[in-house]
């Protein structure tokens, strides 16, 4: 898949699957691993601008095996901001399907 | 390419002091990220490859502006703004990370005034125009099935008139031919409308069903989907 177009995408990602439920670094990239590639290296980048932005904070879990652990929690402004990505991905791809002629059922 | 976790993360931090940025939390997180992929069983080489080129992580973390080859990134930059224009996806054309600010949200202030709009609308206009429009669409359902009923009970009238006690006050104003003509007439009149009558009704639901879109867009913010 194209980076550019990953990039753009991997936000709505994230704090979709942090509406969810509270995950770690790790995790993250293992849960968006699943069903696509990604250099996980962007991902500490993007949850940092998403914390400083105010749409998610992090808290520390003592773990069994090693240090503690980083997890993620979704504010209840990043569910907002998921809101709206959601949608303008929903917009987006129907924009994009209807330029190459996909068409979806019920229309 | 980096072998060893030592290695990566000096790398990542000479990298990020480049930039201007001595935040330890940033390493920590690698550090966790490592700790984590090496207790899963893989080996510090296949962690530094699925983390990426230190360079470019660090590229990310830069605040806006900042790039070591920006020419490239100015390209990038333009064709984002082009996708803004052309297809009305800023948040998502902003998300180029090198580019660090957060994307300009007024979608807020445009919902509010969506859903002020979609309640002023509703008081002030749909809370008699859709019972008038639905009371309309009755009686044209209702006057065209009384003159398809009407000439035959008329006819019915007309040939067994006498055993009628309910026809014959329109049947004895009229002579029989005038009341076969009269019976033509609205029975002609039955059928234009049938016409249209599905239409009409059809047309009645995708006016309900835009209205409902109308409300679920405003109040969620999400495209409807029906």
């Amino acid at each position: 898949m194209n980076s550019q177009l990953k990039r753009g995408t991997l936000e709505l990602c994230v704090l979709s699957i942090l509406a969810r439920r509270d995950c770690y670094g790790y995790e993250l990239v293992n849960a968006i691993s699943e069903s696509m590639h990604i250099t996980e290296g962007t991902i500490y980048p993007l949850l940092k601008r998403l914390k400083d932005d105010g749409n998610i904070t992090s808290y520390l879990v003592e773990s069994t095996e090693g240090p503690p652990r980083k997890y993620y929690k979704i504010t209840n402004n990043g569910l907002l901001k998921t809101k709206e990505l959601e949608g303008q991905w929903i917009q987006f791809y129907r924009s994009i399907n209807k330029i190459l002629g996909i068409t979806e059922k019920g229309e | 390419m980096y072998y060893t976790k030592a290695q990566f993360l000096e790398v990542l931090k000479a990298e990020l002091l480049k930039r201007g940025i001595t935040d330890n939390e940033i390493l920590e997180d690698f550090e966790q990220h490592f700790e984590i992929g090496l207790s899963e069983g893989l080996t510090e080489a296949q962690v530094c490859e699925k983390l990426g080129a230190p360079a470019e992580i660090a590229n990310q973390y830069a605040p806006e502006g900042y790039s070591e080859n920006s020419a490239a990134q100015n390209v990038n930059q333009a064709e984002n703004n082009i996708n803004q224009n052309q297809a009305q996806q800023s948040t998502f054309a902003e998300n180029n990370y090198n580019y660090g600010n957060a994307p300009q949200n007024n979608g807020d202030n445009a919902d509010i005034a969506k859903v002020i709009g979609v309640i002023c609308l509703d008081v002030f206009v749909l809370v008699w125009a859709i019972p008038t429009l639905f009371s309309l669409l009755i009686s044209y359902w209702g006057v065209m099935i009384s003159f398809f009923v009407t000439p035959v009970v008329m006819i019915i009238g007309i040939i067994f008139g006498s055993f009628f006690a309910g026809a014959p006050m329109i049947v004895s104003m009229l002579t029989p031919a005038a009341g076969i003509f009269a019976a033509l007439i609205l029975f002609g009149i039955a059928l234009i409308m049938s016409a249209f009558c599905i239409d009409i009704w059809k047309g009645f639901g995708k006016l309900m069903q835009a209205i409902a879109r109308l409300h679920y867009e405003a109040f969620t913010g999400k495209k409807a989907t029906f």
